[in-house]
């Protein structure tokens, strides 16, 4: 058995263009769409309750919220190094 | 490679073939992912393994401050946390030649209204830059001064009574606690006037055309046209940067947009407007470049790293994600019917494991279709952007002990980025746990991606009743999973010969971080870029209606958060409290 890659209808090639608009017209009503939701969602989210706080805590650490993995993030690489000198060198409690 | 399809076919079909020739080692995209993954984590580690940093032989001395701190006092003293922060500088990519090997290969940095900031900055700016933090840097550098004299003078009086005295130790640790937060502070605030000018357009020119050649090679070698694959790229690689410059706003980089949504998005909107151009789709080779970022995953992959928090840390992460998984897919199959097996264990894995790196791997284990794994990242981002804000918030309602919200936190926000935000918002032990907890659950992908890999080819590729014989499943594997799996096996091995401190130095922070972790992101922008080239939004009808991945995300993630509370507050209060209370 073998597993075949089968694409989809090649774009510009098999999607046809829009019917109204024309295509470069729509291209560029997409990217302001997309400016639109940066600069305004992006900061109407702000408003939402705990939100601002939220932005300043990852602003002042500078933080990379969209982080995928533990290697994108330097927090992981601190913490973890940390606990490890809690857990390898405790302090004696008396 | 792509072949013809035809109108309404899926993506991918198992068609008999009954044979393997050695010609697939080179013929085959899966080995040659493999191969050109291997031939990066090889160059990896002949860059960085001999030239270990500089400072790499005071470790032992700095060992030993620790334990002689410890068996001094009954609490962590300013010389424990001194020692414990100056091993941490002690990075293999702190040298110089790293440094270059990043500029090299690093993304385009941060911007807010201009992104042209994020490739290039002047040194005008640059100063203007600096010169707008030094105030608020000299202000946290005084406080951070004050507050250590206090912790100095705090733990003095506490060495006084030969620490004896429990008030003056609670005090002493108490004023060590505020030093800690305001050298945290001073230590933010130098980030922001250590700003230097930069022109990254050189830069990534430069990697533009050696990615080029490196996967252009890979082609030729299965056979392709070189000529044909080289003036395609430049556009997928041009999408990509902008795929990251959508990431790097100041605005999206808070609410935890990354660049696989935007590489999507403007593929998606070049795709569905004025079309991919016929000369560029050579190069949009979504698995070709997925398949060889999974390979550089499986080398972060650390197995060793699931002992990073001790045994409550593997119950919770461990425990509470496989039980999520499985039971966040039954429900799918058995009660909501979702529409595709593929989708159901993609949106299950991405919920209950870690998000977009989850999807991506599982997505590929199962050969799910682009659009499925398109769908399962939108939903992870938009649920991990309500979650990063609500869960902290929730836990300061309730008031949970900042270990137990670390773990809580770190558990169920999908993406390891936004867990961070949350536990940093919640406290610095908040963070440090709920970063840790996603590190080891991180390690979960590994498992998960070869288990859903064979479990697919063993069960769901079948028809109904059929007994499948493991040289059938050999055939059927996607090979690529070998690469990923060995990739892991390889350099736990090395991680665990070289010691921990050592290979925290050279492998966690040389090898992979300074090095193929920039380039397996590089690679997972050009998949992504190339899914949206690729992508018709009428592909995604079939999958919305009923709402069924929605409720499936919903049902997953409400039992994950009621059972990881649980299984984290009985595993680190009431099983192991003594490891809560040395943290």
């Amino acid at each position: 058995m073998k597993v075949a890659d089968r694409s989809s209808p090649l774009p510009g090639c098999g999607f046809p263009p829009q019917p109204g608009l024309g295509p470069w017209l729509q291209l560029l009503v997409g990217f302001f769409l997309i400016l639109g939701f940066i600069f305004g969602v992006g900061s109407a989210l702000r408003l939402l309750p705990g939100a601002r706080r939220m932005a300043a805590v990852i602003e002042e650490r500078e933080l990379r919220a969209t982080a995928i993995y533990y290697t994108d993030l330097e927090e992981s690489a601190t913490g973890s190094e940390y606990i490890r000198d809690c857990l390898d060198y405790p302090p004696g409690r008396r | 490679m792509a072949e013809k399809k035809n109108p309404g076919e899926p993506d991918y079909v198992v068609i008999d073939s009954g044979k393997t020739t050695i010609k697939d080692l080179y013929t085959k995209e899966d080995w040659m992912a493999i191969w050109m993954g291997f031939a990066i984590l090889i160059v990896g580690l002949i860059i960085f393994l001999p030239r270990q940093p500089e400072k790499i032989q005071e470790l032992p001395k700095l060992n030993e401050t620790l334990k002689a701190e410890a068996a001094r006092a009954p609490f962590k003293t300013i010389a424990w946390h001194k020692a414990s922060s100056e091993k941490k500088g002690i990075r293999a990519t702190g040298e110089a030649y790293a440094k270059t090997l990043k500029s090299f290969l690093s993304a385009p940095g941060d911007w807010q209204s201009n992104p042209l900031d994020a490739l290039y900055l002047s040194e005008t700016d640059a100063e203007a830059k600096n010169a707008a933090g030094k105030e608020a840097f000299d202000k946290a550098k005084a406080v951070e001064e004050v507050a250590l004299e206090q912790a100095k003078a705090a733990e003095k009086a506490a060495a006084g009574a030969s620490f004896q005295d429990q008030g003056l130790n609670a005090a002493a640790e108490q004023a060590i606690t505020a030093w800690l937060a305001a050298k945290e502070k001073a230590s933010s605030a130098k980030k922001k006037i250590g700003v230097k000018p930069m022109n990254r357009f050189p830069y990534l020119a430069g990697l533009a055309l050696a990615l080029a050649i490196f996967f252009g090679l890979g082609k030729a070698i299965m056979g392709e046209s070189f000529g044909r694959f080289l003036p395609g790229f430049f556009v997928v690689f041009l999408l990509a940067i902008l795929a990251y410059l959508g990431e790097t706003q100041a605005l999206m980089k808070t609410w935890g947009f990354g660049f696989p949504l935007w590489a999507i998005v403007f593929g998606m909107l070049i795709s569905n407007t004025v079309g991919t151009p016929k000369w560029v789709m050579p190069a949009v080779q979504t698995e070709y470049y997925i398949k060889t970022g999974l390979v550089l995953l499986g080398a972060e992959i650390l197995f060793n790293k699931i002992l990073a928090i001790g045994k409550p840390g593997i119950f919770v992460a461990w425990v509470c994600t496989p039980i999520t998984l499985i039971l966040t897919y039954w429900f799918g199959q058995n009660i909501i019917r979702m529409p595709s097996k593929t989708l159901n264990i993609t949106i299950s894995a991405d919920m209950s494991v870690c998000g977009v790196s989850a999807a991506i791997a599982t997505a590929a284990a199962c050969r799910a279709k682009k659009e499925e794994l398109t769908l399962a990242i939108g939903l992870s981002m938009v649920f991990t952007a309500v979650c990063m804000v609500a869960q902290p918030a929730f836990a300061k309602l309730v008031g949970l002990p900042q270990i137990l919200a670390g773990a809580w936190m770190g558990s169920t926000i999908d993406a390891t980025g936004a867990v961070a935000a949350a536990g940093a918002f919640y406290g610095d032990k908040a963070l440090y746990v709920a970063a840790t907890i996603k590190m080891i659950q991180n390690v979960l992908i590994g498992v998960t991606a070869f288990g859903v890999a064979v479990y697919w080819c063993a069960r769901v590729e079948c028809a109904p009743g059929q007994q499948v014989s493991w040289w059938e499943v050999w055939f059927r594997f996607p090979k690529f999973v070998i690469g990923f799996v060995v990739a892991s096996i390889a350099f736990t091995l090395l991680d665990q010969s070289m010691g921990k401190d050592l290979s925290t130095a050279v492998l966690d922070h040389g090898v992979l971080r300074g090095f193929t972790k920039l380039l397996r992101e590089w690679f997972f922008a050009l998949a992504f870029t190339s899914i949206g080239l690729e992508t018709n939004f009428q592909e995604f009808k079939p999958y919305l209606r009923g709402g069924k991945p929605i409720t499936l995300y919903v049902f997953g993630q409400s039992f994950q958060l009621c059972l990881t509370l649980l299984v984290g507050w009985i595993m680190f209060y009431k099983i192991f409290p003594e490891i809560t209370a040395g943290l």
